[in-house]
């Protein structure tokens, strides 16, 4: 499990990278990799839950996400999911 | 003939095939989670004060810890007060009872298996005809070559697929596409649910898992890699209280009846 954690953290952080947004990368880089290790075994359905609910984190964004607009939510979304947000 | 008696029919007709050998039966498969039912999965926080707040999952994700904090994914095992979304759940229980190979294949850890199992006895399902798997993983190819390797094994042609997730129709479409072009498949990405989608409110009742996991890690402020630079968008590191302190009115207020289990709605 912890093999396709790294290979899931890697496939997030090098679309982040694509993404050439800041704040993505450096989220990606700095808080969700560390959200991955702690979740676990339970890494994949944490992140399908995130990906059904994605809408929460944008109607009030809070801490680490407070600065993200509306662009930055959807280059999050692409990092993270490998597809274009529909809104 | 009325519709539903020839629908009758025709269900008898394609058991006595398969049962004789002369068909294989048709492969369904569903994803849980968002397609087959929504159930609360709260990430739970332990503060070192003891404090315990828990949250939904997109809210984990701006949530930062410090150090101290116990972090328990575990409610990911379980299958708490569900709601099951009609249209897929009801299809389901029809390809069940079409004698149809019925499959539940979700992301959730293999620990789940067993409280999903639950949940289904209690709608009434025969469980003994379900196959309930557990892959642990959120990459849609794992799906994609599981149903791949089923299709090898069990000869079968005729096979759907049912996911919320775009990311995981769109892999097994794609692994269809590839190497299943010579039997009838489809995969089918079913929308998110809304409100209009359920069967009626949430069942006020929890389905454990028979192998919890032990899901609860405390937070470590992980060590900058070599050359990893301190400038940063993200928020400067606060203690607890300070980041109670920094949000709005309306977030504290939404949060506290949300979490009634608290500590912060005691300040």
């Amino acid at each position: 499990m912890s093999d396709e954690n790294a290979q899931r953290k890697l496939q997030i952080i090098d679309r982040a990278k694509r993404s050439k947004n800041v704040k993505v990368v450096n989220y990606v880089r700095r808080d969700l990799v560390d959200k991955i290790d702690e979740a676990g075994e339970h890494a994949g359905i944490w992140l399908e839950s995130v990906e059904a609910h994605f809408d929460i984190l944008t109607e009030e964004p809070e801490g680490l996400l407070k600065k993200f607009t509306e662009d930055d939510f959807n280059a999050l979304f692409q990092a993270m999911f490998g597809y274009e947000r529909s809104t | 003939m009325t519709p539903s008696a020839r629908a009758k029919v025709v269900r008898a007709l394609r058991a006595a095939a398969v049962a004789l050998g002369a068909s294989k039966p048709r492969l369904r498969v569903f994803d849980c989670d968002e397609t087959l039912l929504v159930s609360y999965g709260a990430v739970t926080v332990t503060k070192p004060n003891g404090e315990v707040i828990r949250m939904d999952s997109a809210t984990f994700a701006h949530f930062k810890p410090v150090e101290g904090d116990k972090l328990d994914f575990g409610a990911f095992n379980h299958v708490r007060r569900p709601r099951k979304i009609k249209k897929t759940f009801e299809h389901f229980k029809q390809c069940i009872e079409n004698g149809d190979r019925v499959a539940i294949l979700t992301a959730r850890a293999k620990g789940a298996e067993s409280a999903i199992r639950k949940f289904l006895e209690h709608e009434g399902v025969d469980v003994s005809k379900v196959q309930i798997v557990g892959l642990g993983s959120s990459n849609p190819y794992d799906k994609a070559r599981w149903i791949d390797k089923v299709i090898e094994d069990g000869g079968h042609d005729d096979v759907e697929f049912y996911d919320d997730s775009h990311a995981n129709a769109n892999a097994v479409a794609e692994h269809g596409k590839k190497f299943h072009t010579a039997i009838k498949f489809t995969s089918t990405n079913v929308r998110h649910p809304h409100e209009e989608d359920f069967d009626g409110p949430a069942i006020e009742k929890d389905f454990d898992s028979d192998d919890p996991a032990d899901a609860v890690v405390e937070y470590k402020p992980r060590a900058k890699a070599q050359g990893e630079s301190d400038k940063t968008d993200a928020p400067k590191k606060k203690a607890a209280s300070d980041w109670w302190d920094a949000q709005t009115e309306s977030f504290k207020k939404g949060y506290c009846k949300d979490h009634p289990n608290s500590g912060y709605c005691r300040r």
